[in-house]
């Protein structure tokens, strides 16, 4: 059986710790990857199963601590710590009725921003974003977002990204704060694929991030209804992980490199559910209410009911300083996007919520629209779900503004910024011309009310302004080739 | 690209697409649609596949050097419904815990593949709080508990049953023996659950909760038996027999499979190929198992792209257009789901011929399929074998259930049906969509053929780098409209089903999809294809150069004259492939 047999007792009496094993196998003379730092350098085929014995790596750890140092200060001028909410809309959108008109500062909004009047002087309006890494493709498209890398797997459905996501690696970062919070990120959508299409977080290469589906869920989650079950639970999860702990340290062993690798996602899921067992078990500083989520089922005439649910229970959790970073599906991409929106009058008469599985000129589903997108009508419907959208966000940030934060009026606005985007630019798969938006400042960081336009920026340069800050000193995100750096004129 | 196909996506592009791709609109609006509706002529062409090999199929061509390492064997997690039948087996429950796990499976792929078997945090709640409930339920009172442990530890020597019991469980949830420091682990863990309980049964709990969760029971590790020999490292005899055991029936291995084990009886390759045989069979060794049978045709459902089936299947409306299809509902869209797999059911459990895949006369009919193909007979609820109308269907390709997946709500999708033949039965996947196109065809219309609007959309040459191998193929199945039905006449015209594909190298042009049918059904292309799913499903990674020698096997199992699937498997499992693993470096 298993050849090599080294009591962990052994060790344990020996070294005297309880953290986990790789300075122990060093020190018996058992060969060990060294840990491998994040380096953005390699390709991501080759990026090691980057196991979280690797992380975090210290340049995380450093940030990690500045991090914590820098909100604190702002706390004492009254600004909330910063956050980042992503939200993705799927297939892109109709350019010539996105895209605002006029100037850096005397812009006027097109049909689909106009819901987002009231806050036009908290946006940043971004023309001549490009994601240079995937040119075409949802699925490529939703796998390179916000990894910054090309999608890895030899067929279409097989593809997955290739590196951690930007919104997990900040995620990593707020766990590794001394003042992190219960949840290192919210991961939210609201039905559809779990995997390729249907979501861009991503823990390491291939290791999505499940979505969150449910706002009852998510709710459950944040705010465990009964204390004391809550409490048995807890304490019947730390036995057990304990345990699985132990077995896996012995088994670890036993292994050769590759399983090893592939073992550290298991060891990763050990470390963040002990994190939020120990986390959860702090008193909550607020309190969320009684809040009454849709029961509907998670279908198409829901939608507007569930994403609403989404954006109440993810504002309950940031008011609760539960986490500061979240990513949020809207729906899935591409040509699983069949579905309609009854709600706007969208959709075949026999059922306008459901979906639409005719892929010619007739069809509603939002994937073949989007293609087909030169059409009155299709220009039309498209405009008003991109203003469907659109309201949502507005629906997002009224809600941010109306929630307060910290005892000097300040809201949870004014210490958040909100990326809003899609994976393509319109339904001809192009990823040129992002239609993106920033919505708040981050707390100062970004100087708002404007729209900016550049000669083809890499989406990537985005990302690294907001991974600095959010307190990432890094000044590239992604494949080094693509990203040049933060994207200039941003900073306040 | 050959010459014949040149000649056919030429014949295609005879008129430009300028009338239906969207004409590129005023000038100054040009910035944005007009712009990026033309064509990228500085973009690579879409079709060169990097991944592709050299011939365009992503088919193993490496020859089998005797004594290679074999390929990587990647660390396989249980998927759900593989730890659903085992918690079964191992504890008699009728819990199906999984059925609240987070859903991973991608269409287009195998449940089996390791890139689908991560663990996510919330994952990992699961399997702990399963691993509560399932330990509270098998000690829920005395019965129970005399079960689990298979003694009563109010009789006699408790300490001796709890050993017993320690070392037998973990034995069966681990699938092999555990080790003495394994063994003193879980009695502590026993013994810390009854100080805690202050009963027998806290202390079983604790076992049979720390047992569950343990990465030995979620995941099929492979450590060897410290043996390496030219790069390969032998498996025990328990991690043979568990290989044995998930690949034919997907759970935990039976007493006699574990009894095999324990007389190191599976080290040959005919005691392995008997334990296939009997494994894929009920106790009478005539009926398929019925594990074994859910295991094919969950992989066959996954290989033949079935999910879609299902999602109308759960909610038919919409999926087609109700006026020209009022007879498709969900029980139609189920019949036509439960024809394939019955008919892949036949493959596998019916000495089935590889050339059947795709060239069989025969199907599995119930009354609703036998009015659909328009098979006369007295037919009812169940589903017989019956021999197919020949001018009209064949194998799996003009089953209506592909036919309807593979289409759209009010005609049928060449496209798709071109895609999925290139993808799942080829092994020729084309690229991606790429960018800056309109993928969309126009509206049917009363005037034309839907062939005609199909030609019309892809004449442009830059989509015909792809659509040139796609739509050819697809045009096959013409006859066939949005729920499957054979029909000759559309539009008041005769259907033009003409076209045809790249098979073994060679270009087969056929009259229609019955015609292609017959040309490929015994091509090593189809063969070879069928051979890559089954080894995927097999080893949970698609194959590479590295498995050569076992993929060879394989397809001289299914291509002697009187072999068939379960060949196949038996020789999957006879090869030394199936017993060694690539020796860590």
């Amino acid at each position: 059986m298993a050849p090599r047999t080294l009591s962990r007792r052994d060790i344990l009496r020996g070294l005297g710790g309880a953290a986990i094993a790789l300075p122990w196998l060093d020190a018996m003379g058992c060969k060990v990857d060294a840990p491998a730092p994040y380096d953005a350098t390699v390709t991501p085929d080759a990026i090691p199963a980057e196991g979280p014995d690797a992380a975090p790596d210290a340049t995380l750890a450093d940030a990690a601590y500045d991090a914590a140092q820098a909100d604190a200060s702002r706390m004492r001028d009254g600004v909330g710590p910063r956050r980042l909410l992503v939200v993705t809309v799927p297939n892109g959108t109709i350019p010539s009725q996105w895209f605002p008109t006029g100037g850096e500062t005397d812009f006027a909004l097109s049909p689909i921003l106009q819901p987002l009047a009231a806050h036009r002087n908290d946006l940043i309006i971004f023309k001549g974003i490009d994601n240079t890494v995937t040119p075409h493709g949802h699925f490529e498209a939703m796998c390179s977002m916000l990894t910054g890398f090309p999608q890895f797997g030899d067929r279409e459905q097989e593809f997955l990204g290739a590196s951690i996501s930007l919104d997990q690696r900040i995620a990593q970062m707020q766990i590794a704060r001394p003042d992190a919070p219960r949840f290192g990120s919210l991961v939210l959508g609201t039905n559809g694929a779990q995997s390729g299409v249907g979501v861009v977080s991503y823990r390491s290469a291939g290791n999505v991030v499940p979505k969150i589906q449910r706002a009852s869920q998510l709710f459950e989650q944040l705010f465990p209804a009964d204390a004391r079950e809550a409490a048995r639970r807890r304490a019947t999860q730390q036995s057990l992980l304990d345990g699985a702990r132990e077995d896996y340290n012995r088994l670890r062993m036993t292994l050769g490199p590759a399983d090893r690798a592939a073992l550290e996602g298991y060891l990763d899921a050990i470390r963040e559910l002990e994190r939020q067992l120990a986390a959860s078990a702090t008193a909550l500083t607020c309190d969320p209410g009684v809040p009454t989520f849709g029961t509907g089922q998670n279908d198409g005439r829901h939608l507007p009911e569930i994403t609403r649910d989404h954006i109440d229970a993810l504002v309950l959790a940031l008011r609760c300083d539960l986490t500061r970073v979240a990513t949020f599906v809207t729906r899935s991409e591409g040509a699983t996007s069949s579905y309609t929106f009854g709600w706007l009058g969208i959709g075949p008469a026999s059922d306008p919520y459901g979906i639409d599985s005719t892929d010619d000129a007739t069809s509603t589903s939002h994937h073949s629209m989007s293609h087909n997108d030169a059409t009155p009508r299709n220009v039309d419907y498209l405009t008003r779900v991109g203003r469907y959208f659109t309201g949502q966000l507005a629906y997002l940030i009224q809600k941010l503004k109306d929630t307060p934060d910290g005892p000097d009026g300040r809201s949870l606005f004014d210490s958040t910024t909100i990326l809003y985007c899609s994976p393509i630019a319109r339904g001809a798969h192009d990823t040129r011309d992002l239609p993106w938006l920033l919505a708040g400042s981050c707390g100062g960081a970004f100087r708002t009310g404007r729209y900016l336009t550049y000669e083809h920026a890499s989406h990537l340069d985005l990302l690294a302004s907001l991974q600095q800050a959010m307190g990432i000193p890094d000044e590239r995100f992604g494949a080094l080739d693509h990203c040049n750096g933060p994207l200039a004129r941003l900073r306040a | 690209m050959r010459a014949w196909l040149r000649t056919l996506s030429a014949a295609l592009a005879l008129a430009a697409c300028a009338g239906e791709a969207p004409a590129p609109t005023a000038p100054d609006a040009a910035s944005d649609a007009a712009v990026d509706a033309a064509p990228d002529t500085t973009r690579d062409a879409p079709g060169d596949a990097a991944s592709a090999r050299d011939d365009g199929t992503l088919l193993v061509r490496a020859q089998c050097v005797a004594g290679a390492a074999p390929g990587p064997s990647p660390l396989r997690r249980l998927t759900h419904v593989e730890y659903d039948r085992t918690v079964r087996d191992l504890l008699g429950t009728a819990m199906r815990p999984a059925s609240a796990f987070d859903a991973q499976l991608r269409e287009g792929t195998l449940d089996t593949d390791v890139s689908n078997l991560t663990v996510s945090p919330s994952l990992l709640a699961r399997y702990l709080g399963a691993a509560d409930a399932l330990a509270v339920e098998a000690t829920a009172n005395a019965a129970a508990l005399i079960r689990l442990m298979g003694c009563d530890p109010a009789m006699g020597v408790e300490a001796a049953c709890v050993d017993a019991f320690v070392t037998g469980f973990a034995t069966r949830a681990w699938r092999r023996p555990p080790s003495a420091d394994e063994r003193a682990t879980l009695r502590a863990r026993f013994d810390a659950g009854r100080a805690a309980g202050g009963n027998v049964a806290s202390g079983a709990r604790a076992v049979v909760r720390a047992a569950l969760s343990s990465p030995l029971f979620l995941y099929r590790i492979e450590v060897g038996d410290g043996r390496t020999a030219g790069g390969r490292l032998g498996l025990t005899p328990w991690e043979v027999a568990t290989r044995l055991s998930y690949l034919v029936r997907g759970t935990m291995p039976d007493a006699a499979l574990f009894d095999a084990a324990s007389r190191n009886l599976l080290a040959t390759p005919a005691e392995r190929a008997a334990q296939v045989r009997r494994l894929l069979r009920a106790a009478d060794m005539t009926a398929p198992h019925p594990d074994a049978r859910d295991v094919v045709r969950r992989f066959h459902a996954q290989w033949w792209g079935l999910g879609a089936l299902d999602a109308m299947i759960e909610r038919p409306d919409g999926q087609r257009d109700a006026a020209r299809y009022p007879e498709f509902n969900a029980d139609l869209a189920r019949s036509m789901r439960e024809e394939t797999l019955r008919f892949g059911d036949a493959l596998v459990f019916e000495t089935g011929r590889v050339s059947d895949l795709v060239g069989a006369s025969y199907s599995f009919l119930d009354a609703r399929m036998a009015r659909l193909y328009g098979v006369a007979g007295t037919f009812d609820a169940t589903f017989r074998r019956v021999t197919l109308p020949a001018a009209q269907r064949a194998g799996l390709l003009t089953q209506a259930s592909l036919l309807t997946v593979n289409a759209g709500g009010a005609v049928a999708s060449p496209i798709k049906r071109g895609v999925f033949v290139l993808d799942r039965v080829l092994c020729a996947p084309p690229q991606p969509v790429p960018g800056g196109v309109n993928n969309v065809p126009p509206a049917p219309d009363a005037t034309r053929s839907n062939r005609a609007r199909f030609e019309a959309h892809t004449r442009d040459p830059y989509c015909a780098s792809c659509h040139g191998r796609i739509d050819p193929l697809g045009f096959t199945f013409e006859h066939y409209d949005a729920i499957g039905r054979w029909q000759s006449v559309e539009n008041g015209a005769p259907i033009d089903a003409r076209g045809g594909a790249e098979v073994d190298g060679v270009a087969v042009a056929a009259d229609d999809a019955v015609g292609f049918a017959a040309r490929a059904a015994a091509s090593d292309q189809v063969r070879d294809c069928a051979v890559q799913w089954w080894f995927r499903h097999a080893s949970g990674r698609a194959p590479t150069d590295a498995d050569a020698c076992a993929l060879a096997a394989m397809r001289v199992a299914l291509t002697a004259s009187d072999r068939h699937f379960e060949a196949m498997l038996v020789a999957l499992v006879s090869a030394d492939d199936f017993v060694t693993r690539a020796a860590a470096p």
